[in-house]
């Protein structure tokens, strides 16, 4: 049994370490606390029965004091920094618990109109998540995204007005 | 200001054209104004301040920028800028004492250099000159704050405020002190008063939003509110206030669990069960939130490990069935969730009903495959009648399956299970009897896992962890080489792989492997980069991401082999990572302020409070005293000056570091008093190679590209190594681990080492006592307090039998005379309390080592082994049975009883209890002595494939990796 809750200042350290433990894209410290300390609603973690972390997600906003706001069309929206969940914890359904969790939060603590990421080409599992389970859709390519120069397909997925999801 | 040093105004203007410059980063630029205005006045204290603080800012950008030159002509062309901006600042202070200016340039200058307590000095010298500058009382708080002066960071917020009270920021900040400083109530009426402020012409009574984002923050400031009301254990007006601010809060999830966590603690439990029922509704995976249930309903919490400490609760028959009804009902609502079905799996006792939930909660999961069911019920087996439970179970479902395709109990219609059923019942029964002990069980079902399906990668991390128990690091690395081949995509195989070939010692295939997740390491970079800049930028990358178990297992496999300059670099690589996460605060003292974000603020106050708690610092920490420890050791004796309080102890070895030592058991350090001279000459010859071979790499390196390509000019640790004061450094790290991990037992042993061999007798004497008080039957505690005792009697012997030293003055002996004197009366009277009366030391160390023996030598072999050690130390003439001490004769059969109880293993001693008591056997006895070799022949018997035993398990061809590039 996992469980899947806010994240607390507590866990950043384990979300880190977790990280570091499954991803290739790594953060210092520091970009968790500026996440956490931006946008405390938005990060989730995954516990085991032993309090062990086994799963997280980052997730930010582009808000409409930031950078982004200055493009045309813009609208408020989440997105997705990083997730990750650990080998021995997978069939268990924590991504998806996870992102669902980032994503209503978006919606209803900041009024978020939809939710973005990046994704690695390569990366099968994470897309078939994100279009099958999740409904995104490829919004644009972005060449070369990824320190070893992989490209990265833009995902989008919009908030209807209706479901929490 | 006194008139000598007002400047005239056309030199007063390009004064602050010097500021100015200053605040755009036109450094050269404000150096050069400065310089004109010194060339007609070379005395003016504030144009010289300015000028040092341009010249640190522009050094401070050279360390940042990089660049050009090579590592250490940059370095030390910083530290000679630095050093003229002191100088500079100083001179321009002696120049204008009275200047605030001058201080507040000096403070920047030693906030830049993160030495904030001498920067506050500053700032308060200034605010003397100038007490209402907003500018320099900003700072100072800021400062205040970082340093936790919590009482100082309320002031001057408070001060601030009185200067300025139409800003947000300082309002909030205001509130924030006074919050933090206890004042509870206060920091609330401020908030109230400054809610006055606002406009409330909105809905709901708030004010106008013009954004969401506006929305956002004015709730956050609202449930901050809230957080101070709760803190003051102001409940009932706490959740007065959530009553009006819910409608205008957007985090709705938040301040339903405050107030479910409010209600419960005003006692009003009918409300707070229905709260909590709501949450659970929402979530009811969520563990915190079943824990609150069961609060508000009177029963006991839970016994996962994570909550209550792990302590276990006993439940009456009553509460029993009060939760057995609780849970079969949120069953029945969630029917999909995993916490109803397994929460009741930990408070039913053994018997029908928990086997039945117990079937039923594991056959969906094996069904369904889940990796993770065994680490799931892992905290079952603290019962052995459930885990005797769960083997009958599981076995009884293999028969089934293997018989009928089904489970036990289904009926003969039931669909057939699929293949991988019968799988995920073996890979379970392996990890079960690994936890059980039970080696060849456990293989025995991995081997038939792998068997069935040889595609299953997980499967290869399951028998690796087996091996690894069993006491074979490299075959366990091997087979995680091989999961890691498998999928090379896969970062988490990647790590599971490089951590187990640390284990086993190999740690330049640890780091070929690690590189191919590092960046700028991957396989296009090792195109056009030598091995050397490859191992260089991976290092760099893994410290820059913080990657804290990478260093210290790192550490810990450099250490085992002897490289102490490297397993220190490494080490205190960790400890820095936490220095720097402290530092990383001190920009969000600002940033959540404007961002209004309090509630995570203070929490985020409150985990810095406690970072040098994590486990993470304190196994950097310890391993970095370890280190400086053996390194103090290794110095020759007198350039030391261990005395004959160092001289006793022993470096205690932890069990899990022995572990990974060589198949002969023989620690690959050349200095370890343990090896015969011809294995010393062995380990040297092979220690030489390597280092001939390193460095010939790096000439190639060198000559190939003329600059290094990283700026670290210590890579392998050699100058931290070689610090004239080890002992000095180590108990830094120590203090910190007193401050902030006491605890923890390892930091008194660790304190104990350190103080014994700096001489410290009193500092010592309270380390050891703090560890008996918190571990009485650790043995390395009881060794300590034993040896504590031997090495003061010596001492004191010592000091009777100095003579006086010649010319030495009469005051300076009359009061190294009342010094000892005290040592003695603290000893004398801790002595008495903590060993039982009698005539002589001996005897009453023999008494308080028999009464260990009797209280915990049932535990395991670890306390026989320790009371058997300080036995035979003490009945040895040439040992701590020498003279000084007094007491009754030594005696050979009661060394011989030593003996015994150091060889004292049985069926249930474990691998690192052996190790350890191996260890202990060869300290005392020496490696070649016959007991040594029997404990070890019948070590190996226990433990046939322990390495460290002479033993290994050979892996079948195909479970090895195709290539392994060692």
């Amino acid at each position: 049994m996992v469980c899947v809750r806010r994240a607390v200042l507590d866990d950043l350290i384990a979300m880190q370490q977790c990280n570091l433990f499954c991803l290739p894209e790594n953060y210092q410290l520091k970009y968790y606390l500026y996440h956490i300390l931006s946008w405390p609603q938005l990060l989730f973690v995954a516990e085991d029965y032993d309090g062990k972390i086994v799963g997280y997600v980052l997730a930010k906003m582009e808000e409409e004091d930031g950078e982004a706001a200055r493009k045309k069309d813009f609208e408020t929206h989440g997105h997705i920094t990083s997730l990750a969940v650990l080998r021995s914890h997978r069939k268990l359904g924590i991504a998806s618990k996870l992102m669902r969790a980032a994503q209503r939060a978006m919606k209803e603590t900041f009024g978020s109109k939809y939710v973005s990421l990046h994704v690695r080409k390569s990366n099968k599992a994470a897309f078939h998540l994100y279009t099958e389970t999740l409904g995104y859709k490829i919004h644009d390519i972005e060449e070369k995204y990824y320190a070893d120069s992989e490209d990265a397909y833009d995902m989008r997925h919009r908030f209807s007005s209706s479901d929490v999801n | 200001m006194s008139d000598s040093l007002l400047l005239p105004p056309k030199e007063a203007g390009s004064f602050k054209q010097i500021v100015r410059c200053y605040e755009m980063k036109q450094y050269k630029k404000g150096l050069k104004t400065a310089d004109g205005i010194l060339k007609k006045f070379p005395n003016h204290g504030e144009t010289l301040a300015m000028k040092g603080l341009i010249i640190n800012a522009s050094s401070d950008n050279l360390a940042g920028g990089g660049g050009g030159g090579g590592a250490a002509s940059s370095l030390a062309s910083v530290e000679a800028k630095k050093a003229e901006a002191y100088d500079l600042v100083r001179l321009g202070l002696k120049h204008d004492l009275k200047s605030h200016v001058c201080w507040h340039v000096y403070g920047l200058l030693y906030r830049s250099d993160r030495n904030y307590n001498q920067a506050i000095k500053c700032y308060l010298n200034a605010l003397r000159q100038d007490p209402e500058n907003t500018n320099i009382l900003r700072d100072l708080s800021m400062l205040q704050i970082q340093m936790r002066d919590i009482k100082g960071y309320a002031e001057t917020r408070q001060k601030l405020f009185g200067i300025r009270t139409n800003s947000r920021f300082n309002w909030i900040s205001f509130a924030i002190g006074q919050h933090l400083n206890g004042n509870h109530e206060m920091a609330v009426e401020v908030l109230n008063a400054y809610h006055t402020t606002l406009d409330t012409s909105g809905p709901n009574g708030g004010p106008k939003f013009s954004s969401d984002l506006e929305k956002y923050e004015h709730g956050e400031l609202l449930l901050y509110r809230a957080m101070v009301l709760e803190e003051g254990n102001l409940f009932d007006e706490a959740l007065a206030h959530l009553d009006t601010c819910e409608p205008l809060a957007v985090d709705h999830v938040g301040l339903k669990e405050q107030r479910a966590r409010l209600l419960l603690k005003a006692g009003r439990n009918a409300e707070a069960e229905e709260m909590y029922q709501i949450l659970v509704e929402f979530q009811p995976e969520s563990h915190s939130y079943h824990d609150g249930l069961r609060a508000s309903m009177g029963l006991p919490p839970s016994t996962r490990p994570d909550a209550n400490g792990g302590a276990a609760t006993s439940s009456t028959p009553e509460q029993i069935e009060r939760m057995t009804a609780l849970y079969a009902e949120l069953r029945d609502e969630h029917p999909k969730c995993s916490a109803v079905q397994r929460i009741p799996l930990d408070f039913l006792p053994v018997g029908t009903q928990f086997k039945t939930r117990l079937l039923a909660y594991v056959r969906r999961r094996l069904t369904r495959g889940i990796p993770s069911l065994f680490s799931d019920l892992k905290g079952l087996y603290v019962h052995a009648a459930k885990a005797a439970v769960i083997e009958a179970l599981f076995l009884e479902i293999e028969e089934s399956l293997k018989k009928s395709e089904l489970f036990p109990e289904a009926s003969a219609d039931d669909m057939r299970e699929a293949p991988s059923t019968l799988l995920w019942t073996y890979i379970y029964l392996a990890q079960h009897f690994d936890r059980m002990n039970d080696t060849p069980r456990a293989l025995a079902y991995a081997d038939a896992a792998l068997k069935h399906t040889p595609t299953v990668i997980d499967l290869y991390l399951v028998k690796a962890k087996i091996l690894k128990h069993a006491g074979d690091p490299v075959s366990s690395a091997l087979l995680a080489d091989m999961a890691r081949s498998m999928d090379l995509a896969d970062r988490y195989l990647n790590t599971i792989c490089v951590k187990k070939l640390l284990r086993a010692g190999h740690q330049k295939q640890a780091e070929n492997t690690i590189m191919l997740f590092t960046r700028g390491t991957g396989p296009d970079d090792s195109k056009h980069k030598t091995a050397e800049e490859l191992s260089r930028a991976t290092q760099r990358n893994l410290y820059d991401m913080q990657c804290s178990w990478y260093e210290i297992e790192c550490g810990a496999c450099h250490e085992r082999q002897g490289e102490l300059g490297k397993a220190l670099k490494k080490y205190v690589a960790v400890t820095k990572h936490y220095a720097d996460i402290t530092e990383d605060q001190f920009d969000f003292h600002t940033y959540c302020v404007r961002k209004m974000t309090l509630r995570s603020y203070v929490e985020m106050l409150r985990m810095e409070d406690r970072l040098h708690r994590e486990k993470a610092y304190r196994r950097g920490a310890s391993g970095a005293i370890r280190v400086y420890v053996k390194l103090h050791d290794k110095k020759p004796s007198g350039a030391g000056g261990a005395g004959v309080l160092g001289a006793v102890v022993r470096p205690h070895a932890r069990a899990a570091d022995i572990a990974g030592r060589n198949a002969d058991g023989a620690p690959l350090d050349p200095d370890d008093p343990n090896l015969t001279p011809a294995e010393r000459k062995r380990i040297k010859q092979k220690l030489r190679k390597a280092e001939a071979k390193a460095a010939s790499k790096e000439e190639k390196a060198a000559s190939k590209d003329g600059t290094p390509s990283t700026k670290d000019d210590d890579p392998d640790g050699a100058q931290l190594a070689s610090t004239d004061n080890p002992l000095g450094e180590a108990t830094k790290i120590v203090s910190m681990l007193q401050q902030h991990a006491p605890s923890h037992v390892e930091t008194h042993l660790l304190a104990f080492e350190v103080y014994m061999r700096s001489g410290k007798a009193i500092l010592a004497l309270q380390a050891a006592k703090q560890a008996v008080r918190l571990s009485p039957e650790s043995p390395a505690t009881h060794r300590n307090v034993c040896a504590m005792f031997v090495a003061c009697e010596r001492l004191f012997a010592q000091w009777d039998a100095e003579k006086p030293a010649e010319g030495e003055k009469p005051a300076v002996a009359a009061a190294r005379a009342a010094q000892r004197g005290t040592v003695r009366e603290v000893y004398a009277l801790e002595r008495d309390e903590m060993l039982p009366k009698g005539t002589g030391m001996l005897d009453r160390l023999e008494a308080y080592n028999a009464s260990y023996l009797e209280a915990h030598g049932t535990l395991s072999l670890a306390q026989r082994s320790a009371a058997g050690e300080v036995l035979h130390r003490m009945h040895t003439p040439t040992d701590w049975g020498a003279a000084p001490l007094t007491g009754a004769s030594r005696s050979d059969s009661a060394r011989a009883r030593g003996v015994e109880l150091m060889c004292s293993a049985d069926a249930s001693s474990s691998l690192a209890d052996r190790l350890d008591a191996l260890d202990t056997l060869r300290g005392v006895l020496g490696t070649a002595d016959a007991h040594v070799s029997s404990f070890l022949s019948a070590s190996l018997q226990a433990f046939p494939y322990a390495r460290c035993f002479g033993g290994s398990y050979e892996l079948p061809e195909e479970q090895r990796p195709s290539s392994t590039d060692a």
